[in-house]
């Protein structure tokens, strides 16, 4: 498994250096951050959205991708963050510039998988003092479309 | 038994020889999947380092450390014997750091056992860790409903959408439970509970929509017929059905009249802003100066900037391997900087100006150059503001219409805010320390240029014959600002202009100055956060539409948000 992952990563290494302008830190082999791209049909098989899967799936999946797609953006090592971090503490000048950064490294790191999913962006500019757990229920209540685990407390 | 579990619960509450300690945050959820049976999952409230050699878990704040190879369970209501679990931490975030840990295999004396197997009802466990001090344990309360036990779960979306909710069906038919629903849609009751000591009375009402579950799914949405109101704490939201509505298998216990689900709503309202704005006001008493007359007066000067920010669109952010996301907003502005002067005499700028601007943001990706420890490098911004503007005087004589444009550029560290300045970041199991307050918790450095092209309107008095009637002329604006300790701000703003059809003095000059201390929230309301400063302003130059002199020395009172 790890070596496919690895030819994996080669391959897609191979394939970035050929387009010099799309570089992404999420997705970039050599990010500390790097999440490899998978298909829907890779990552739906096996998954079975009954209401105690997705709450596994929502705690153990969805909640540590979203924190480390925070790490990404913010620069910061994961274990640096809290649930009371602001979003306004992690960038220089935290504005609508920054939330779009953010959704876009939210969404590199396939928070939502197996589900192919997307953060739609929030049509608002969220508050400074927006927390990192907001921050989850906010990517939460703005997935698009709504995966089979909505509503799952 | 009973009694032994009995003196260990009363030695846990009580305390005596074992301290026990129960982080508020934490909380455990009792779930029951298809593929992994029954567990508990245990949140401390924040991340926890695990050393998987010893076992031991240490706390995000560092205060305490707890050993995961005893973790056990305790009923204080039956009669029967602690259970053993297995805990395994999950949520991975790398480096031995986990989000959450996952209580399974749960076991006594006599070997394995589902702890849900009683036949109704809901029960209430004591997960019980041993810490690594000596006589101090780690308790956390979990409710554990009866396995196949039918019941409706209701889940709260977080803001801004207030405008319905979620309630997942559990071990029952969710397309039967919505057919039921559907037809006593007016008997449902839904109560918004703020609590006794909020002066906002409790907001009953009813449900204006019920949304089927689509596909595999179990959920049903329902649409309030108010949505969820923005209140500072927290709230309870319950949903009540008429016991009748839904099946026998529902049981209410004690029975009661309807069947109640809460959750709790947090909407508390500068969370979320629906429009991210600035509003100033500033009623100051001013001294100026009028350098041809040879003259000093005193007077009256009211500064308003009323800047909303509205249809916030963004593009570029799909995932996908990108250079630069952009977005687009529209801005509406009035601003009024005017005295009760007559305006021959007065030497204020007396200058309202209406516009309706629209933004196109670009933002760079982060550069991964220097270190993650070190931040990375910070992002790079370019905002270019596109509009129609109206510049009139106090007395609506001259109006001067133009199209306006302007590009300004947010490079690198130039500006931080005072949350990046006095931000407090340490590792997990790291004790958590009051974060220094720097002498200078926040600035701001933004250049940016323009370009005005319009015309202007005289309705009454002569045509200048030094600016003429046609408006052309290049903006080059240093927005600054300096803040100490948190209290004390300075900033400058200078703009400068090159009037191309100006018949003489084709440069002019505008510099604002202000030094305001803070002086803390003046009104806390539910909707809005208006804050207080004593401000000292000096204006000197010339402004739109007129560029006549001002000369100003102002003191007052600044009221924003």
């Amino acid at each position: 498994m790890r070596l496919l992952r690895h030819q994996a990563r080669k391959k897609m290494a191979k394939k970035k250096s050929t387009k010099t302008s799309e570089k992404d830190t999420a997705t970039s082999p050599d990010s500390p951050f790097y999440s490899q791209r998978t298909s829907v049909e890779e990552m739906a098989e096996g998954f079975s959205p009954d209401p105690g899967s997705c709450v596994l799936w929502r705690q153990q999946q969805f909640r540590p991708r979203v924190w480390l797609a925070v790490a990404d953006w913010s620069g910061q090592p994961p274990n640096n963050l809290r649930p009371n971090t602001q979003l306004g503490s992690l960038a220089p000048q935290w504005g609508i510039g920054e939330q779009n950064r953010l959704v876009q490294v939210t969404n590199a790191h396939q928070v939502f998988a197996p589900f192919a999913s997307l953060m739609a962006p929030p049509n608002v500019l969220l508050a400074t003092g927006t927390t990192l757990a907001q921050w989850e229920a906010v990517v939460w209540t703005f997935q698009n479309p709504r995966t089979a685990c909505w509503g799952t407390p | 038994m009973k009694q032994q579990i009995l003196a260990l619960y009363a030695v846990l509450l009580v305390g005596g020889l074992v301290r026990a300690q129960t982080q508020t945050t934490s909380s455990a959820q009792f779930v029951e999947s298809a593929q992994e049976g029954s567990v508990v999952l245990l949140d401390f409230g924040g991340p926890f380092k695990y050393d998987p050699t010893s076992k031991i878990a240490t706390l995000a704040d560092g205060s305490t450390a707890l050993d995961l190879s005893s973790v056990k369970l305790i009923s204080p209501d039956q009669d029967t014997e602690p259970i053993k679990a297995a805990a395994t931490p999950s949520g991975s975030l790398g480096n031995d750091v986990y989000l959450n840990l996952e209580l399974s295999n749960f076991s006594n004396t006599s070997g394995s056992i589902t702890i849900n197997s009683f036949s109704e009802g809901t029960r209430t466990f004591l997960i019980v860790i041993a810490a690594k001090k000596k006589d101090e344990v780690y308790t956390v309360n979990v409710a554990v409903p009866a396995k196949g036990t039918p019941r409706l779960v209701l889940s709260i979306p977080s803001p801004p959408v207030r405008n319905q909710f979620t309630v997942q069906v559990q071990n029952a038919d969710a397309h039967g439970i919505f057919q039921s629903l559907q037809q006593a849609i007016a008997k449902i009751v839904i109560t918004y509970d703020f609590g006794p000591d909020s002066p906002i009375p409790n907001i009953k009402t009813g449900a204006k929509q019920i949304d089927a579950p689509t596909g595999a799914s179990s959920v049903l949405i329902v649409v309030p017929n108010t949505a969820l109101p923005y209140h500072a704490t927290t709230y309870k939201v319950s949903f009540q059905i008429p016991t009748g509505v839904l099946p026998p298998s529902f049981r209410v216990s004690p029975p009661a009249k309807s069947y109640s689900v809460s959750a709790v709503a947090n909407f508390p309202s500068p969370t979320v802003l629906e429009t991210a704005a600035d509003y100033d006001f500033e009623p100051t008493f001013t001294s100026a100066v009028n350098k041809s007359k040879q003259t000093r007066t005193n007077t009256g000067l009211f500064i308003l900037n009323l800047k909303p920010l509205l249809f916030v669109h963004q593009q570029n952010v799909d995932g996908r391997p990108r250079q630069y996301s952009y977005w687009t907003d529209f801005k509406p502005n009035i601003s009024a900087n005017v005295d009760t002067l007559p305006e021959k005499s007065s030497t204020t700028p007396n200058r309202i100006t209406f516009a309706l601007d629209s933004e196109l943001g670009f933002t760079r990706q982060r550069s991964q150059r220097s270190s993650v420890a070190s931040g990375g490098q910070p992002f790079d911004q370019l905002t270019w503001t596109n509009g129609a503007h109206t510049d009139t005087d106090r007395d609506f004589k001259v109006f001067s219409t133009y199209w306006h444009t302007d590009v300004a550029f947010d490079p690198g560290k130039w500006s931080e805010t005072q949350a990046f300045r006095i931000r407090n970041l340490v590792p997990a199991g790291t004790p958590s320390h009051t974060p220094a307050v720097p002498v200078i918790t926040a600035y701001r450095f933004r250049p940016s240029f323009g370009y005005d092209l319009g015309s202007t309107d005289y309705r009454s008095g002569p045509v200048s014959s030094e600016l003429g009637t046609s408006v052309s002329r290049v903006l080059l604006k240093l927005d600054t600002m300096l803040e100490i300790r948190k209290k004390v701000s300075l900033s400058v703003v200078d703009t400068g202009y090159y009037l191309f059809d100006a018949s003489r003095r084709n440069t002019r000059d505008f510099l604002l100055a202000q030094v305001s201390v803070d002086t803390g929230l003046l009104l806390r309301l539910d909707t809005n956060k208006i804050q207080s400063a004593v401000a000292f302003t000096y204006q000197r130059g010339d402004q739109p539409p007129l560029f006549t002199p001002v000369d100003t020395i102002c003191v007052g009172l600044k009221l924003y948000k």
